[in-house]
C-alpha cells in the first residue's frame, strides 16, 4: 500500500502548482525538484518489489515484479524531461513563438495528470481500469501535443485524440467480450475482470470468446502503441509535441501499451490460446519493424526519423512480447527509453538554435556545433542498436529467443528490417553530420555548450552504456529473469 | 414484458436509429437522433436493472440519460451552433447509397452470423452498432459527424455489455462514462480550434503531416 501511497503526491502536487500558481516563473524548477523527489520515492518503495510474485493489495491494484520495473523506467523518464524541461522552457522563451507561462503550467499540469494515468495502466489488475487509464493517457497527453498551438500540432493531435480513442474503443469492446467469458465459465459466473482471477480459471474460459476478445484487446492497445497498420498518428503526435513531451510519450508512453499487451498476451496463453497470439501479435509486429524501416529511408525531418525509429523499436519489443520473452522485452523497453529520451532532448535543443527539422537544411551540422552532434550521433547510434550499448543485447536475446522457438520468419524479416533501419538512421544522421554545409551563417548557431541542456541526455546513455556493458546477466535477473 | 423480449426490441430500435443516421446529412438532426438512440439505451439499463434487481444497473441508466442523451448532444449541438454548421455533405457516396450499403452490411452480419460460437445472435445488433459507427465516420467529413460516429460505436460496445446476464462494476461503467465524456469536451474544444485555424471543420483539409 505505501508503495502506490509514495507515488502520488509528487505529480498531483505539481498539478496544484501548476494550475494555481500559473504566474509563477519557478513552477519548471519545482516541478523539477518534485520529480527528483519523486525518483527517490519511487525507487525506495519499488526497487525491493523486483523480482516479487504478483500480489493483489487492494482491489483492481496488482503489484508485481513486471509493474515495477515499469513505474520505475517511467518515473524515471517522465523526470529526466522534466529536469530537462526546466532549460528547455527557459531557451523556448527566445524563440518567434515564445510559450506563454499559461502554457507552461498547462504543459505540467496534464504531463503530471498523465503520470498518473500511466500508472494505473500498468498497476491495474483489473481490466476496465486499464482501460480507463488508457484512455486518460489520450486525454492527458493531447493537450502536450498541442503545446506549439500551430496548424500542424493542431492536425497531429486531431489524428491523436480520434485514431487512439476509436483504436481503444474497440479494445473495451475486447474487454466487455471477455467479462462475458468468464460469466460462462463455472467458478467465476457473476463475471469477473481480474487479471489475477482470469489468468487463474483461463482454461475454463470460452476458447472462442478469448480469441475474439484478444484480437479487440490488442487491436485497442496495439493502436495506442503503434502498431502497423494502427500507426498513422504517431509520427505526427511525436514530432509535432514539444522535445520534452515527445520524450515522455516515446520513452513511457508507448511502454504503458505494450505493457498492457504483454498482460493479454500472458492471459491468452494461460487460456491455452498461445496460437491466436503468434498468429496475430506476431506478424503485426514484424510489419511494424519493416514499415517502420522503409519510412526512416526516405524521412527528411529529424523528429519524425526518431519518432518511426520508435515505431521500429515498439515492433521489435511486440515481437518479443508475441514470443513470451519478458526478460527481451524489458530490456529492449529500458534501453530504449533510456536512449530515445535522450535523443529526443537533443534533437529539441537542435530545433531551438537552429530553427528547422529540415535534415537538408541541418547538414554541417558537425562543424557548427560539434559536441552536441557527437551526442546525438552516439544516442542514435544506441537506439538502432549498435553494441556496446544495451539495446543490441536487448535485440540479440529477442533474436535468438525466436531462433530458440523455430520461427525462422521472424528472424528473418527483424534480421534484415533491422539492418535497414540501422542503415537508414546511420546514412541520415552522417547526412545531417557531415554533408555539404547549408547552415547559412555558422556563427549564429554556435552557442554556448550549456551544459544544463546536455546533461540529462549524457546521463541517460551513459545508463543504456552501462546496461549493455556491465553484467547483464544480474541485469537480467533484476528484471524478472526466466524467460 | 419479460426481460429478453424487452432487450430484444430495444435493441432493435436503436440499431433502427443508427440506420437513420447514416441517411441524414443535417448535423442537428443527427445529433438529437444520437440523444435519443443514447436515451433508449439508457431505459433499457434502467429497466433491465429493475428486473434483475441491480440498483447500480439503475444508476448507470440513469447517467447514461443525462450523460450521453442529454449533456453529450447538447454540448456538441452547441458546438455545431456556434460554428455554423448544418450540413455535412459527407464523402463522395450519395446518402441513399450509404444507406442501402450499411442495410446491406447488418442483413450479411444477420444472415451469415460470424463468429457464432463467440458471439451468441442476441450480441449480433451491438455489434451491427459497431459498423454503423465505423460507417458514420468514413463517409462524413465533418470533425463533428467524426465526432459522432466514435460515439454510435460507444454505444454498440454499451449494448454488449448490458445484454450480458451480469453488467460490468459500476466503477468501470462510469469510469468509460467519464472518460468518453472527457473525450468529447476535449474534440469539442479541437473543433473549435480547427475551424479557426483551417476556416471550416472539413478533417479531410488536414493533410499537412505525411510521410
Amino acid at each position: 500500500m505505501t508503495a502506490i501511497v509514495a507515488l502520488l503526491p509528487a505529480p498531483l502536487l505539481i498539478a496544484a502548482l501548476a494550475l494555481f500558481a500559473t504566474r509563477l516563473r519557478v513552477v519548471p524548477v519545482l516541478a523539477a525538484i518534485l520529480m527528483g523527489i519523486q525518483c527517490a520515492a519511487a525507487a525506495w518503495a519499488w526497487f525491493p518489489i523486483l523480482g516479487t510474485p504478483r500480489r493483489q493489495i487492494v482491489e483492481g491494484i496488482g503489484i508485481d515484479s513486471h509493474g515495477a520495473l515499469f513505474v520505475l523506467l517511467t518515473t524515471i523518464v517522465v523526470a529526466a524531461a522534466f529536469v530537462h524541461a526546466v532549460a528547455f522552457f527557459e531557451r523556448e522563451k527566445l524563440s518567434e513563438h515564445a510559450p506563454s507561462h499559461r502554457q507552461i503550467g498547462q504543459f505540467y499540469f496534464f504531463a503530471s495528470l498523465f503520470l498518473i494515468a500511466m500508472y494505473v495502466v500498468i498497476l491495474s489488475d483489473n481490466l476496465g481500469y486499464m482501460w480507463i487509464g488508457m484512455e486518460a493517457t489520450t486525454l492527458l497527453s493531447a493537450p502536450l501535443v498541442y503545446f506549439h498551438r500551430s496548424s500542424r500540432s493542431l492536425e497531429a493531435t486531431w489524428k491523436y485524440v480520434l485514431i487512439c480513442s476509436v483504436g481503444i474503443a474497440f479494445g473495451f469492446f475486447g474487454t466487455a467480450v471477455l467479462y462475458a467469458a468468464s460469466q460462462q465459465s463455472g467458478a467465476l459466473h457473476v463475471g469477473s475482470l481480474s487479471l489475477a482471477a482470469l489468468t487463474t480459471h483461463a482454461r475454463q474460459l470460452p476458447p472462442g470468446m478469448v480469441r475474439l476478445g484478444f484480437v479487440f484487446l490488442l487491436l485497442g492497445y496495439g493502436t495506442k502503441a503503434g502498431l502497423f497498420p494502427l500507426h498513422n498518428w504517431l509520427p505526427d503526435a511525436h514530432s509535432e509535441a514539444p522535445a520534452p513531451a515527445s520524450a515522455i510519450l516515446s520513452g513511457s508512453l508507448l511502454n504503458c501499451a505494450l505493457v498492457a499487451l504483454w498482460r493479454i498476451s500472458d492471459l491468452a496463453r494461460a487460456a491455452g490460446q498461445q496460437q491466436v497470439v503468434r498468429a496475430t501479435l506476431l506478424p503485426m509486429a514484424v510489419l511494424t519493424v519493416i514499415t517502420a524501416a522503409l519510412f526512416l529511408l526516405r524521412q527528411r525531418d529529424i523528429k519524425r526519423l526518431l519518432a518511426y525509429s520508435s515505431m521500429e523499436n515498439v515492433g521489435i519489443m511486440a515481437t518479443a512480447i508475441g514470443l513470451g520473452s519478458w526478460s527481451g522485452f524489458a530490456l529492449q523497453a529500458v534501453n530504449h527509453s533510456f536512449c530515445k529520451v535522450a535523443v529526443f532532448l537533443l534533437a529539441g535543443n537542435l530545433l531551438q538554435q537552429c530553427g528547422t527539422k529540415n535534415i537538408r537544411d541541418l547538414r554541417g551540422l558537425l562543424t557548427a556545433q560539434p559536441g552536441r552532434t557527437l551526442l546525438l550521433m552516439l544516442g542514435i547510434a544506441a537506439v538502432a542498436g549498435t553494441p556496446p550499448f544495451g539495446s543490441f543485447l536487448a535485440e540479440w536475446r529477442i533474436l535468438s529467443f525466436a531462433a530458440d522457438k523455430h520461427m525462422p520468419w521472424v528472424v528473418a524479416g527483424l534480421v534484415l528490417s533491422l539492418a535497414m533501419a540501422f542503415i537508414a538512421l546511420a546514412m541520415q544522421s552522417l547526412d545531417m553530420a557531415l554533408g555539404n554545409k547549408t547552415i547559412k551563417d555558422p556563427t549564429n548557431v554556435r552557442t554556448r555548450f550549456a551544459v544544463s541542456l546536455v546533461l540529462v541526455p549524457v546521463i541517460l546513455l551513459l545508463g543504456s552504456l552501462a546496461l549493455g556493458v556491465l553484467l547483464p546477466s544480474s541485469v537480467l535477473a533484476l528484471l524478472g529473469g526466466g524467460r | 414484458m419479460g426481460e429478453f423480449h424487452l432487450f430484444e426490441s430495444g435493441s432493435a430500435v436503436t440499431v433502427i436509429i443508427g440506420l437513420w443516421m447514416i441517411g441524414i446529412t443535417r448535423v442537428p438532426t443527427s445529433l438529437t437522433l444520437y440523444g435519443t438512440q443514447s436515451a433508449v439505451l439508457g431505459l433499457m439499463a434502467m429497466y433491465l436493472g429493475v428486473l434483475r434487481a441491480e440498483p447500480l444497473l439503475v444508476i448507470v441508466g440513469v447517467a447514461v440519460i443525462a450523460l450521453k442523451g442529454i449533456a453529450a448532444p447538447a454540448y456538441l449541438l452547441f458546438v455545431a451552433h456556434r460554428l455554423d454548421c448544418r450540413r455535412d455533405d459527407g464523402v463522395s457516396i450519395a446518402p441513399p447509397l450509404q444507406f442501402f450499403g450499411a442495410l446491406g452490411a447488418l442483413a450479411l452480419i444477420l444472415l451469415l452470423h460470424p463468429l457464432r460460437a463467440a458471439l451468441p445472435e442476441s450480441s449480433l445488433p451491438s455489434i451491427g452498432m459497431l459498423l454503423l459507427g465505423m460507417i458514420v465516420m468514413i463517409t462524413r467529413r465533418l470533425a463533428i459527424s467524426q465526432i459522432v460516429g466514435f460515439l454510435v460505436l460507444e454505444n454498440g460496445i454499451f449494448l454488449y455489455t448490458i445484454g450480458q446476464p451480469h453488467t460490468m462494476p459500476i466503477v468501470v461503467e462510469i469510469g468509460v462514462l467519464m472518460d468518453v465524456l472527457a473525450g468529447v469536451m476535449l474534440a469539442g474544444l479541437l473543433a473549435f480550434r480547427i475551424s479557426r485555424e483551417f476556416e471550416s471543420i472539413d478533417v479531410t483539409e488536414l493533410k499537412e503531416l505525411r510521410g
